[in-house]
């Protein structure tokens, strides 16, 4: 599926331009998202948004199903710790993801390939800024061949 | 396991299903070949001579007490007034498999009448292998802490006992039942060692060492899912690996999916997992799990200060949160 792109941007000489996926919270990093869109604020193109009520709807197999799917990164956003907008989801979204983060990395994952950050609804730079980061990071990268699933 | 410690167990079973106090004992057997012990539940007071305490490792007792109490409840006759407590031996790991039964709702202390037994370490049957083949092995016994094999023609061979401790069992700190209505065995110093010592050689390497070690040891896997099976802690209905709809992980035993269902599995044991090792026992392709698990482990301790099974009182780390916690990786 996405490989066929990386085969044909391959042949026509084409720099690798990573595939980004963003899991934005409602409330604040998606609202954040949106103010950086109104703004007119310049981000690169990569990424791909998905919009879950709170960052602790995320399960952290939907990161590794995304890694399977040939996603080169993955974003999770979430409200600032204290601003949840259900008060605690992105309490237990942190714990769940500073375990999920080491696990990777020392299974042997490129630190990078999963990335976290809290934005929020007022954060239109920011936003741009961690994408930024995110899309650069995997760049350097290259293409994800770890965890992937070739059907 | 000196023949005082049977005994004393064989006693107090005795005892306990004699007079009434217990319904039933859960244990192990002499199984039908050398160094396979099997499970068993007693309910006379005349079985309780069956019981032995296998030196070797094959399985512990925590998994088959939950699903004993938990099939039960489910029985149509069953009258919680009348229902009697499952007496358990068990070593110090599963004491911490059952007291995060406990902590997870699965019974209560009540329900069970523990048998502690002090702990020097089982012996890995693997690593006796090397010494005696399995179809060579007539008999086998451990005398003062050191198995002695007697091969089909009469060959006697003794086992040096660091060569034969399981791997898990060496770095364990855990050798005193923390929990127990009654305790029996000799007291066993725990060893000087960092516990997490094996995660900390392994994360020397590079990450690319890293992902090499886990593709192919991932490779050989045959998703038979024996790990999962022998895990104490693993008891959901329906395993995220099995669903289909969602479709978390491929049912297939190639790479991807593989890597999926270990992965999966074990940060479903973040914070769960009690270290006994029976994963990597039951593993008919000799994967260290444990070296995986004990990272998850570690991060656990490092982050939350949470150590698994030690606490009925304790909340699991990923069941609450704190406004304090680490921020840890996050932009």
């Amino acid at each position: 599926m996405i490989k066929l792109e990386e085969k044909s941007m391959e042949q026509a000489g084409q720099e690798f331009e990573p595939r980004v996926l963003a899991i934005l919270c409602t409330w604040c990093s998606y609202a954040g998202a949106d103010l950086a869109g109104v703004g007119r604020m310049q981000y690169p193109p990569n990424v791909r948004i998905v919009k879950v009520p709170c960052s602790a709807r995320v399960n952290p197999l939907y990161l590794v199903r995304a890694l399977q799917e040939g996603w080169d990164g993955v974003l999770v956003s979430g409200c600032h710790p204290g601003d949840c907008h259900y008060i605690g989801g992105n309490y237990a979204a942190r714990r769940r993801f500073s375990v999920l983060q080491q696990f990777l990395d020392y299974v042997g994952l490129e630190p990078g390939r999963v990335n976290f950050s809290w934005v929020s609804a007022s954060e239109g730079a920011k936003f741009s800024e961690v994408i930024e980061t995110v899309v650069d990071r995997v760049k350097k990268l290259g293409p994800s061949r770890r965890l992937v699933k070739e059907y | 396991m000196h023949m005082d410690t049977i005994k004393h167990i064989r006693d107090t079973l005795s005892k306990l299903l004699g007079s009434g106090r217990v319904e039933a004992a859960v244990g192990y057997e002499e199984g039908t070949v050398p160094l396979a012990a099997r499970p068993v539940i007693i309910r006379l007071a005349e079985d309780a001579g069956k019981l032995v305490l296998e030196p070797f490792r094959s399985g512990g007792t925590a998994l088959y007490v939950r699903r004993y109490l938990v099939e039960r409840r489910g029985q149509r006759d069953f009258d919680p007034e009348k229902a009697g407590k499952l007496a358990v031996v068990a070593r110090p790991c599963d004491i911490k498999a059952m007291i995060n039964h406990i902590k997870e709702k699965q019974y209560a202390r009540e329900d069970i009448y523990i048998i502690g037994v002090h702990c020097p370490g089982v012996v890995d049957r693997g690593k006796i292998f090397q010494h005696l083949g399995p179809y060579d092995i007539a008999e086998a016994a451990v005398k003062d802490n050191v198995p002695v094999l007697k091969s089909r023609t009469g060959k006697k061979v003794e086992v040096p006992r660091d060569d034969a401790l399981a791997d898990v069992c060496a770095r364990c700190l855990q050798r005193a039942p923390h929990d127990a209505d009654e305790t029996v065995g000799k007291e066993v110093p725990a060893p000087d060692t960092d516990p997490f010592a094996v995660v900390a050689a392994h994360e020397k390497k590079t990450v690319d060492e890293r992902w090499q070690w886990f593709e192919t040891q991932m490779n050989r896997c045959i998703r038979c899912r024996a790990c999962r099976q022998a895990c104490p802690m693993c008891y959901c209905n329906t395993c995220f690996a099995d669903q289909t709809n969602p479709a978390w992980i491929g049912q297939t035993a190639a790479d991807p999916d593989v890597q999926g269902f270990h992965i999966g599995r074990l940060m479903h044991m973040a914070g769960r997992c009690v270290d006994c090792g029976l994963c990597e026992t039951a593993c008919p392709m000799n994967i260290p799990l444990t070296l995986l698990n004990r990272k998850l482990d570690q991060v656990i301790y490092d982050l939350f200060g949470y150590q698994s099974g030690m606490n009925p009182e304790e909340v699991p780390p990923l069941s609450t949160y704190n406004p304090d916690d680490p921020n840890k990786g996050f932009m």
